[in-house]
């Protein structure tokens, strides 16, 4: 059972996004933030917070009268999902090919299966 | 009539059309790519444009020199009183098939008539970068609509597949199910997968036909380097192959994947691929998979007025693109959502209130 805890454990910290969903409601429809801000705020992710922080100083440093324009081409500008009429995600595939080639991860992965054995586990 | 909700850039096009035809809004878009090397609207889209002016009476369009601007008066819902339509997507055309069926499953329960819809031209069966392929839109996408209580009559033939970047495919939609407003959904719990299958397609094509070959040879006796003149009406179009999986849990909740090769890209690789993407959309969870979940809660928006619908979805699936696109539900319809933590790892309940706004043609009737 520590081994079923521990998968839990780390599924857990894995799952990225520790953001409570109130925080999220609360945020939601204010107009005021972009979609990328409010994911990024309420995710309370350090790393964008960061890159935030960077674009700032950019910023400042940049002439104030010339502004780069906003590149709407969606192929030159894969990581922004900004301009994008998509359905299918996009996926990061060198990240899921790391990820899912851990055992550890199938491992935990199993309980969202039928086949697995859930005994002593309580299941919703 | 109303002022006209307004909006910038060509983001979340579709689902701002689907929901502005379905509610009768006028739409003001501007902006489109107007940054960007090839302003305006891509052939894809004015492509849409005409489809929906095909199966609506009465739409008004007017779009700018450049097509940077467009404006949208939605008309009725008619499908052309029922008779079949006959559309030809332009062969410049690079989204898939699913691009178009989208949004003509999402309107086609509030039309006035049945939808009988066949697509030609630049049609792409298979998945691209951005589109599902037709059988993930078949088996995941259209599947979703018996959760709203439409069953019958509802189907996708797939005549003719054919594979990116250029499309020479044919399908023919059929929608026989319409109702006045969607029936309230309640989907709160995931279940765990039982069941994983999938749809592999390849499409080949003869290279050359032989009597071309007997053609070249000739010219090539006559004298001169003559290869590859023989293309033309025998060029290489729509080949490729690709896999589509899905994954059905024991409550009936579905998720899906689709991958199709790259250039020179082993089968191995692509099969790999697609398993790696499904595992993925299983961890994220929820009881729709990414592919359909905004077409779940558009549903549910259209439902009864004054229900409220439940669907759990996993709180991973939460990003930027459904963010937006719930503003443009507030924007254009006026509700807003509520969540909520569910039970269970990651879940978050979604509450939608229904609109009532449904069907136009069948409230006279």
């Amino acid at each position: 059972s520590n081994l079923a805890e521990n998968a839990k454990q780390q599924w857990l910290e894995r799952r990225g996004g520790t953001g409570r969903i109130q925080d999220l409601t609360r945020i939601l429809y204010d107009d005021s933030m972009e979609p990328a801000e409010i994911v990024s705020r309420w995710k309370g992710d350090s790393k964008s917070e960061d890159a935030d922080a960077m674009d700032e100083d950019e910023e400042e440093d940049e002439d104030d009268f010339f502004k780069k324009a906003e590149n709407q081409d969606d192929e030159e500008d894969k990581t922004s999902k900004k301009f994008q009429d998509r359905t299918l995600p996009s996926y990061d595939m060198d990240k899921l090919h790391m990820k899912w080639a851990e055992d550890d991860m199938l491992e935990a992965l199993r309980r969202r299966f039928i086949t697995a054995d859930l005994l002593g586990e309580k299941e919703e | 009539m109303t002022t006209p909700v307004k909006f910038t850039t060509h983001a979340n096009l579709r689902h701002r059309l689907v929901l502005a035809t379905l509610t009768g809004t006028p739409l003001h878009i501007t902006q489109i790519r107007a940054n960007s090397m090839t302003p305006g609207l891509t052939s894809s889209e004015v492509a849409l444009l005409r489809l929906l002016d095909n199966i609506t009476n009465g739409s008004f369009f007017e779009i700018s020199l450049a097509g940077t601007t467009f404006v949208y008066k939605p008309g009725l819902i008619t499908a052309n009183n029922g008779k079949p339509i006959h559309f030809t997507i332009p062969e410049t055309c690079t989204r898939g098939v699913t691009y178009y069926l989208e949004v003509l499953a999402l309107v086609a329960p509030f039309s006035k008539a049945a939808f009988s819809v066949t697509l030609d031209g630049g049609v792409i069966t298979a998945a691209t970068e951005e589109d599902m392929s037709v059988d993930t839109f078949r088996t995941c996408y259209l599947a979703l609509f018996q959760k709203f209580g439409m069953e019958r009559n509802i189907d996708l033939r797939i005549v003719k597949r054919s594979a990116g970047p250029h499309g020479a495919g044919e399908v023919h939609f059929v929608h026989g199910f319409q109702t006045r407003v969607a029936r309230t959904l309640h989907l709160q719990t995931p279940g765990r997968v039982k069941r994983i299958r999938g749809v592999a397609y390849g499409i080949a094509r003869p290279q050359i036909v032989p009597a071309d070959y007997g053609k070249e040879g000739a010219l090539e006796k006559a004298g001169g380097n003559n290869k590859g003149r023989a293309n033309g009406r025998t060029r290489k179009v729509g080949v490729g192959f690709g896999i589509s999986l899905v994954a059905e849990t024991g409550t009936g909740c579905i998720y899906a994947a689709d991958a199709t090769a790259n250039p020179a890209e082993p089968a191995e690789d692509v099969g790999k691929r697609c398993a790696y993407m499904l595992l993925e959309e299983i961890q994220m969870g929820g009881c729709v998979g990414r592919t359909a979940e905004m077409a779940a809660m558009t549903m549910m928006m259209m439902g009864q007025e004054g229900d409220v619908g439940r669907l759990v979805i996993g709180k991973e699936t939460i990003d930027e693109t459904l963010i937006s696109q719930l503003r443009d539900m507030k924007k254009i319809i006026g509700t807003e959502v509520a969540m909520k933590e569910a039970p269970g790892e990651g879940n978050v309940l979604v509450s939608i209130l229904g609109r009532g706004v449904g069907n136009v043609g069948r409230k006279l009737a």
